[in-house]
Protein backbone atom coordinates (compact mmCIF):
# COMPACT_ATOMS: atom_id res chain seq x y z
CA UNK A 1 0.00 0.00 0.00
CA UNK A 2 2.71 2.56 1.02
CA UNK A 3 4.90 1.83 -2.12
CA UNK A 4 2.26 1.97 -4.76
CA UNK A 5 1.73 5.46 -2.85
CA UNK A 6 4.82 6.40 -3.57
CA UNK A 7 4.81 8.25 -7.19
CA UNK A 8 7.56 7.74 -9.85
CA UNK A 9 9.84 11.01 -9.61
CA UNK A 10 9.45 10.51 -5.48
CA UNK A 11 11.63 7.05 -6.43
CA UNK A 12 13.84 9.08 -8.81
CA UNK A 13 14.36 11.69 -5.88
CA UNK A 14 15.12 8.83 -3.42
CA UNK A 15 17.78 7.20 -6.14
CA UNK A 16 19.21 10.87 -6.51
CA UNK A 17 20.31 10.76 -2.49
CA UNK A 18 21.51 7.14 -2.07
CA UNK A 19 23.74 8.35 -5.46
CA UNK A 20 25.13 11.00 -4.41
CA UNK A 21 25.54 9.49 -0.54
CA UNK A 22 27.12 6.56 -2.26
CA UNK A 23 29.79 8.63 -4.41
CA UNK A 24 30.46 10.81 -1.40
CA UNK A 25 31.25 7.77 1.18
CA UNK A 26 33.20 5.36 -1.84
CA UNK A 27 35.47 8.33 -2.55
CA UNK A 28 36.57 9.52 1.17
CA UNK A 29 34.09 11.58 2.91
CA UNK A 30 33.93 11.89 6.32
CA UNK A 31 30.11 10.05 7.38
CA UNK A 32 28.78 13.30 8.45
CA UNK A 33 29.33 14.98 5.62
CA UNK A 34 27.57 12.17 3.35
CA UNK A 35 24.35 12.51 5.81
CA UNK A 36 24.94 16.19 5.37
CA UNK A 37 24.68 15.76 1.55
CA UNK A 38 22.35 13.77 1.04
CA UNK A 39 20.25 16.04 3.54
CA UNK A 40 20.66 18.87 1.38
CA UNK A 41 19.73 17.45 -1.34
CA UNK A 42 16.73 16.15 0.00
CA UNK A 43 16.04 19.83 1.27
CA UNK A 44 16.37 20.98 -2.24
CA UNK A 45 14.36 18.26 -3.99
CA UNK A 46 11.41 19.17 -1.64
CA UNK A 47 11.47 15.70 -0.08
CA UNK A 48 10.17 15.15 3.77
CA UNK A 49 10.49 13.00 6.68
CA UNK A 50 13.44 12.37 5.83
CA UNK A 51 16.18 9.82 7.31
CA UNK A 52 19.76 8.97 6.66
CA UNK A 53 22.44 6.89 8.22
CA UNK A 54 25.63 6.39 6.89
CA UNK A 55 28.54 3.63 7.92
CA UNK A 56 31.66 3.95 6.32
CA UNK A 57 30.28 0.02 4.86
CA UNK A 58 26.66 0.98 4.21
CA UNK A 59 24.11 3.96 3.64
CA UNK A 60 20.72 3.63 4.55
CA UNK A 61 18.06 6.03 3.51
CA UNK A 62 14.27 6.64 4.40
CA UNK A 63 11.86 9.47 2.63
CA UNK A 64 8.25 8.75 4.13
CA UNK A 65 8.13 5.31 4.74
CA UNK A 66 10.01 4.37 1.62
CA UNK A 67 13.50 3.20 2.39
CA UNK A 68 16.74 2.09 0.10
CA UNK A 69 19.98 0.58 1.47
CA UNK A 70 23.18 0.96 -0.19
CA UNK A 71 25.86 -1.42 0.51
CA UNK A 72 29.39 0.36 -0.21
CA UNK A 73 32.25 -2.26 -0.38
CA UNK A 74 34.97 0.05 -2.51
CA UNK A 75 36.73 2.80 -0.74
CA UNK A 76 39.13 5.03 -1.64
CA UNK A 77 39.74 8.76 -2.06
CA UNK A 78 39.37 10.55 -5.28
CA UNK A 79 38.98 14.35 -3.83
CA UNK A 80 37.68 15.10 -7.30
CA UNK A 81 34.60 13.55 -7.14
CA UNK A 82 34.01 14.61 -4.05
CA UNK A 83 34.45 18.10 -4.53
CA UNK A 84 31.87 17.84 -7.29
CA UNK A 85 29.05 15.96 -5.51
CA UNK A 86 29.55 18.44 -3.20
CA UNK A 87 28.93 20.89 -5.89
CA UNK A 88 25.87 19.49 -7.01
CA UNK A 89 24.44 18.82 -3.78
CA UNK A 90 24.79 22.77 -3.12
CA UNK A 91 23.56 23.51 -6.81
CA UNK A 92 20.41 21.18 -6.08
CA UNK A 93 19.23 22.38 -2.57
CA UNK A 94 19.79 26.05 -3.89
CA UNK A 95 17.24 24.88 -6.55
CA UNK A 96 19.81 25.78 -9.52
CA UNK A 97 19.38 21.74 -10.76
CA UNK A 98 16.67 19.94 -11.06
CA UNK A 99 16.65 16.44 -10.78
CA UNK A 100 17.24 15.10 -14.05
CA UNK A 101 19.98 17.29 -14.26
CA UNK A 102 21.42 16.28 -11.31
CA UNK A 103 20.93 12.47 -11.90
CA UNK A 104 23.22 13.56 -15.24
CA UNK A 105 25.72 15.13 -13.34
CA UNK A 106 26.02 12.11 -10.77
CA UNK A 107 26.48 9.73 -13.69
CA UNK A 108 29.08 12.10 -15.23
CA UNK A 109 30.98 12.06 -11.86
CA UNK A 110 30.87 8.27 -11.24
CA UNK A 111 32.09 7.93 -14.85
CA UNK A 112 35.36 9.96 -14.33
CA UNK A 113 37.99 8.12 -13.90
CA UNK A 114 40.26 10.47 -12.83
CA UNK A 115 43.71 10.77 -13.84
CA UNK A 116 45.78 8.44 -16.49
CA UNK A 117 47.92 6.16 -14.84
CA UNK A 118 50.97 7.48 -16.39
CA UNK A 119 50.33 10.68 -14.39
CA UNK A 120 49.75 9.05 -11.63
CA UNK A 121 53.26 6.97 -12.11
CA UNK A 122 54.66 9.93 -12.06
CA UNK A 123 53.21 11.91 -9.20
CA UNK A 124 54.11 8.65 -6.84
CA UNK A 125 57.98 8.81 -8.27
CA UNK A 126 57.94 12.38 -7.48
CA UNK A 127 56.49 11.88 -4.24
CA UNK A 128 58.39 9.56 -3.01
CA UNK A 129 61.75 11.39 -4.07
CA UNK A 130 60.88 14.48 -2.30
CA UNK A 131 59.91 12.68 0.94
CA UNK A 132 63.22 10.50 0.56
CA UNK A 133 65.05 13.70 0.73
CA UNK A 134 62.55 15.20 3.71
CA UNK A 135 64.43 11.43 5.59
CA UNK A 136 68.03 12.30 4.68
CA UNK A 137 68.70 11.30 1.23
CA UNK A 138 71.27 12.45 -0.98
CA UNK A 139 70.86 12.77 -5.27
CA UNK A 140 71.36 9.07 -5.15
CA UNK A 141 68.76 7.93 -3.01
CA UNK A 142 66.41 10.75 -4.50
CA UNK A 143 66.76 8.80 -8.06
CA UNK A 144 66.22 5.35 -5.97
CA UNK A 145 63.01 6.66 -4.46
CA UNK A 146 62.04 7.99 -7.65
CA UNK A 147 62.45 4.44 -9.36
CA UNK A 148 60.49 2.63 -6.45
CA UNK A 149 57.88 5.25 -6.17
CA UNK A 150 56.93 4.62 -10.09
CA UNK A 151 57.16 0.98 -9.49
CA UNK A 152 54.87 0.61 -6.44
CA UNK A 153 52.64 2.46 -8.74
CA UNK A 154 53.10 1.00 -11.68
CA UNK A 155 51.52 -2.48 -9.68
CA UNK A 156 48.68 -0.74 -8.32
CA UNK A 157 46.22 -1.39 -11.12
CA UNK A 158 46.57 -5.03 -10.71
CA UNK A 159 44.73 -4.76 -7.69
CA UNK A 160 42.34 -2.49 -8.29
CA UNK A 161 39.52 -4.67 -9.14
CA UNK A 162 40.36 -7.69 -6.82
CA UNK A 163 38.63 -8.44 -3.61
CA UNK A 164 40.61 -7.26 -0.43
CA UNK A 165 42.36 -5.51 -3.11
CA UNK A 166 43.34 -2.43 -0.84
CA UNK A 167 45.17 -4.44 1.74
CA UNK A 168 47.01 -6.71 -0.67
CA UNK A 169 48.20 -3.49 -2.72
CA UNK A 170 49.89 -1.80 0.76
CA UNK A 171 51.23 -5.41 1.31
CA UNK A 172 52.87 -5.15 -2.30
CA UNK A 173 54.02 -1.94 -2.24
CA UNK A 174 55.98 -1.93 1.42
CA UNK A 175 57.39 -5.14 0.02
CA UNK A 176 58.13 -3.93 -3.14
CA UNK A 177 59.76 -0.45 -1.37
CA UNK A 178 61.93 -2.36 0.82
CA UNK A 179 63.19 -5.10 -1.55
CA UNK A 180 63.70 -2.66 -4.46
CA UNK A 181 65.85 -0.37 -2.18
CA UNK A 182 67.87 -2.88 -0.61
CA UNK A 183 68.60 -4.85 -4.08
CA UNK A 184 69.57 -1.23 -5.83
CA UNK A 185 71.80 -1.14 -2.47
CA UNK A 186 73.80 -4.12 -3.28
CA UNK A 187 74.11 -3.43 -7.00
CA UNK A 188 74.97 0.13 -6.31
CA UNK A 189 76.27 1.79 -3.18
CA UNK A 190 73.54 5.08 -3.68
CA UNK A 191 73.58 6.44 -0.05
CA UNK A 192 70.77 6.31 2.46
CA UNK A 193 68.62 2.86 2.45
CA UNK A 194 66.26 3.94 5.03
CA UNK A 195 65.66 7.42 3.55
CA UNK A 196 64.83 5.69 -0.20
CA UNK A 197 62.12 3.07 1.51
CA UNK A 198 60.35 5.41 3.91
CA UNK A 199 60.08 8.02 0.73
CA UNK A 200 58.55 4.98 -1.29
CA UNK A 201 56.30 3.95 1.91
CA UNK A 202 54.98 7.82 2.93
CA UNK A 203 52.52 7.93 -0.02
CA UNK A 204 50.85 4.88 1.26
CA UNK A 205 50.55 5.49 4.82
CA UNK A 206 47.19 7.34 5.26
CA UNK A 207 46.98 9.29 8.25
CA UNK A 208 44.10 10.71 7.52
CA UNK A 209 42.18 8.04 7.94
CA UNK A 210 43.27 7.97 11.57
CA UNK A 211 42.22 11.92 11.37
CA UNK A 212 38.73 11.08 10.48
CA UNK A 213 38.41 8.74 12.70
CA UNK A 214 38.89 11.04 15.51
CA UNK A 215 36.85 13.50 13.62
CA UNK A 216 33.85 11.11 13.05
CA UNK A 217 33.76 10.22 17.38
CA UNK A 218 33.84 13.46 18.36
CA UNK A 219 30.77 14.10 16.08
CA UNK A 220 29.24 11.51 17.60
CA UNK A 221 29.93 9.02 15.13
CA UNK A 222 30.82 6.36 17.40
CA UNK A 223 30.82 3.33 14.94
CA UNK A 224 32.14 4.62 11.98
CA UNK A 225 34.82 6.19 13.80
CA UNK A 226 35.77 2.89 15.46
CA UNK A 227 35.47 0.97 11.98
CA UNK A 228 37.35 3.72 10.51
CA UNK A 229 39.91 3.14 13.19
CA UNK A 230 40.30 -0.38 12.63
CA UNK A 231 40.64 0.04 8.82
CA UNK A 232 43.95 2.44 9.41
CA UNK A 233 45.96 0.42 11.52
CA UNK A 234 44.80 -2.71 9.38
CA UNK A 235 45.79 -0.83 6.71
CA UNK A 236 49.19 0.86 8.37
CA UNK A 237 49.79 -3.24 9.95
CA UNK A 238 49.62 -4.44 6.14
CA UNK A 239 52.43 -1.54 5.46
CA UNK A 240 54.22 -2.58 8.05
CA UNK A 241 54.12 -6.58 6.94
CA UNK A 242 55.14 -5.54 3.70
CA UNK A 243 58.09 -3.84 4.69
CA UNK A 244 59.08 -6.89 7.22
CA UNK A 245 58.90 -9.49 4.92
CA UNK A 246 60.80 -7.28 2.46
CA UNK A 247 63.44 -6.62 4.75
CA UNK A 248 63.60 -9.94 5.84
CA UNK A 249 64.07 -11.56 2.47
CA UNK A 250 66.54 -9.48 1.26
CA UNK A 251 68.19 -9.65 4.27
CA UNK A 252 68.64 -13.69 3.80
CA UNK A 253 68.91 -13.63 0.37
CA UNK A 254 71.42 -10.96 -0.22
CA UNK A 255 74.83 -12.74 0.30
CA UNK A 256 74.14 -15.51 -1.30
CA UNK A 257 72.72 -14.34 -4.28
CA UNK A 258 73.70 -10.80 -5.36
CA UNK B 1 73.07 27.49 12.60
CA UNK B 2 73.38 27.80 8.88
CA UNK B 3 73.74 24.45 8.42
CA UNK B 4 70.60 23.74 10.57
CA UNK B 5 69.12 26.34 8.05
CA UNK B 6 70.11 24.82 4.93
CA UNK B 7 68.70 21.35 6.17
CA UNK B 8 65.10 23.46 6.71
CA UNK B 9 65.55 24.54 3.44
CA UNK B 10 66.37 21.55 1.93
CA UNK B 11 63.44 19.73 3.79
CA UNK B 12 60.69 22.15 2.81
CA UNK B 13 61.47 21.52 -0.83
CA UNK B 14 61.17 17.60 -0.02
CA UNK B 15 57.75 17.99 1.71
CA UNK B 16 56.31 20.30 -1.46
CA UNK B 17 57.08 17.91 -4.06
CA UNK B 18 56.17 15.28 -1.68
CA UNK B 19 52.84 17.12 -1.14
CA UNK B 20 52.48 18.06 -4.57
CA UNK B 21 52.58 14.94 -6.41
CA UNK B 22 50.55 12.93 -3.45
CA UNK B 23 47.78 15.45 -4.26
CA UNK B 24 47.80 14.11 -8.11
CA UNK B 25 47.56 10.71 -6.37
CA UNK B 26 44.39 11.28 -4.77
CA UNK B 27 43.24 13.43 -7.75
CA UNK B 28 42.68 16.33 -6.32
CA UNK B 29 40.86 19.28 -8.69
CA UNK B 30 44.26 21.32 -10.41
CA UNK B 31 42.53 24.36 -8.13
CA UNK B 32 43.64 22.84 -5.44
CA UNK B 33 46.76 21.25 -5.83
CA UNK B 34 48.80 24.27 -5.20
CA UNK B 35 47.32 26.31 -1.97
CA UNK B 36 47.15 22.92 -0.45
CA UNK B 37 50.70 21.70 -1.24
CA UNK B 38 51.79 25.43 -0.21
CA UNK B 39 50.01 24.56 3.19
CA UNK B 40 51.45 21.41 3.95
CA UNK B 41 54.63 22.69 2.88
CA UNK B 42 54.14 25.90 5.63
CA UNK B 43 52.75 23.38 8.42
CA UNK B 44 56.05 20.94 7.90
CA UNK B 45 58.77 24.15 7.89
CA UNK B 46 56.80 24.84 11.50
CA UNK B 47 57.10 21.71 12.55
CA UNK B 48 60.87 21.67 11.71
CA UNK B 49 61.56 25.26 12.83
CA UNK B 50 59.79 24.48 16.22
CA UNK B 51 61.82 21.27 16.84
CA UNK B 52 65.40 22.45 15.12
CA UNK B 53 65.75 26.32 16.34
CA UNK B 54 63.39 26.65 18.79
CA UNK B 55 63.89 23.44 20.87
CA UNK B 56 60.23 22.33 21.52
CA UNK B 57 58.89 19.38 21.94
CA UNK B 58 57.92 16.84 18.92
CA UNK B 59 54.60 15.99 19.82
CA UNK B 60 53.48 19.55 21.17
CA UNK B 61 55.53 20.49 17.32
CA UNK B 62 53.21 18.07 15.27
CA UNK B 63 50.12 19.20 17.38
CA UNK B 64 50.55 23.08 17.02
CA UNK B 65 51.89 22.16 13.11
CA UNK B 66 48.80 20.29 12.32
CA UNK B 67 45.98 23.00 14.22
CA UNK B 68 48.22 25.57 11.91
CA UNK B 69 47.54 23.05 8.28
CA UNK B 70 43.75 22.42 9.78
CA UNK B 71 42.78 26.60 10.33
CA UNK B 72 44.48 27.20 6.90
CA UNK B 73 42.95 24.28 5.25
CA UNK B 74 39.24 25.37 6.58
CA UNK B 75 39.57 29.06 5.36
CA UNK B 76 40.94 27.73 2.13
CA UNK B 77 37.78 25.68 1.91
CA UNK B 78 35.80 28.09 2.37
CA UNK B 79 37.25 30.84 0.36
CA UNK B 80 37.36 28.23 -2.35
CA UNK B 81 33.56 26.85 -1.62
CA UNK B 82 35.25 22.93 -1.39
CA UNK B 83 34.83 19.98 1.36
CA UNK B 84 38.56 20.62 3.92
CA UNK B 85 38.94 17.27 3.43
CA UNK B 86 40.57 17.69 0.24
CA UNK B 87 42.84 20.41 1.28
CA UNK B 88 43.32 18.67 4.35
CA UNK B 89 44.19 14.79 3.20
CA UNK B 90 47.28 16.29 1.16
CA UNK B 91 48.56 19.11 3.32
CA UNK B 92 48.59 16.45 6.16
CA UNK B 93 50.72 14.37 4.66
CA UNK B 94 54.53 15.52 5.07
CA UNK B 95 53.35 15.28 8.90
CA UNK B 96 52.80 11.72 8.73
CA UNK B 97 55.64 9.69 11.21
CA UNK B 98 56.48 7.23 8.07
CA UNK B 99 60.15 7.33 9.21
CA UNK B 100 59.63 6.30 12.98
CA UNK B 101 57.26 3.44 12.30
CA UNK B 102 59.62 2.42 9.77
CA UNK B 103 62.56 2.31 12.02
CA UNK B 104 60.08 0.37 14.20
CA UNK B 105 59.98 -2.30 11.27
CA UNK B 106 63.65 -2.42 11.42
CA UNK B 107 64.12 -2.60 14.92
CA UNK B 108 61.59 -5.99 14.67
CA UNK B 109 63.75 -6.80 11.70
CA UNK B 110 66.77 -7.16 13.96
CA UNK B 111 65.14 -8.98 16.78
CA UNK B 112 65.34 -5.75 18.95
CA UNK B 113 61.62 -5.90 20.55
CA UNK B 114 62.45 -2.83 22.99
CA UNK B 115 63.31 -0.55 20.49
CA UNK B 116 60.88 -1.66 18.28
CA UNK B 117 58.22 -0.75 21.35
CA UNK B 118 59.69 2.08 21.57
CA UNK B 119 59.70 3.53 18.39
CA UNK B 120 55.98 1.91 17.79
CA UNK B 121 54.95 3.96 20.38
CA UNK B 122 56.28 7.00 19.23
CA UNK B 123 54.72 6.64 16.06
CA UNK B 124 51.11 5.89 17.72
CA UNK B 125 51.49 8.92 19.67
CA UNK B 126 52.70 11.34 16.67
CA UNK B 127 49.52 9.67 15.21
CA UNK B 128 47.33 10.72 17.85
CA UNK B 129 48.63 13.74 18.25
CA UNK B 130 48.00 14.89 14.51
CA UNK B 131 44.77 12.95 14.43
CA UNK B 132 43.43 15.05 17.56
CA UNK B 133 44.85 18.40 16.74
CA UNK B 134 43.46 18.03 12.63
CA UNK B 135 40.18 16.90 14.66
CA UNK B 136 39.53 19.56 17.68
CA UNK B 137 40.10 22.33 14.85
CA UNK B 138 37.91 21.20 12.75
CA UNK B 139 35.20 20.22 14.86
CA UNK B 140 35.58 23.85 16.52
CA UNK B 141 35.67 26.09 12.86
CA UNK B 142 31.99 23.29 12.17
CA UNK B 143 30.75 24.77 15.98
CA UNK B 144 31.87 28.47 15.40
CA UNK B 145 30.69 29.00 11.69
CA UNK B 146 28.09 26.49 10.77
CA UNK B 147 24.99 28.60 11.93
CA UNK B 148 22.69 26.75 9.21
CA UNK B 149 18.82 26.75 10.52
CA UNK B 150 17.33 23.62 9.57
CA UNK B 151 15.34 24.91 6.33
CA UNK B 152 11.97 22.87 6.66
CA UNK B 153 10.09 22.63 3.21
Amino acid sequence: MLISETTQPETQKIRLICQAAQLALENGGETYRVEETALRMASGLGLEDVNIVAFPTSIFVSVGGVSRIRRVTHRGTNTSRLARVNDVSRRVEHGELSADEAEEELADIAADCGLHQLTLIVAYGVSAASFSLVFGGGLGTLLVALFIGMAVQAIQPLFSHMAMGTLLFDFSGGFLTAALAQAAAYIVPYGDVNAAIVGGIMPLLTGLLMTTAVRDTMYGDLISGIARAVEALLLAACIALGVYTGLKLMGMMGGAVL
Amino acid sequence: MNDVISQIVLHSVGSFGGTLGYAFLLNAPMSTVLPASLTGLLGYVLYEVMVNLLGQGAMFSYFLATVVIAVLCEIEARLMRMPSTIFLLTALVPLVPGYTFYCAMLALVEDNGAAAAAFGLEAVQTVAAIAVGAAVTSVLFRALTVRRKPVKA
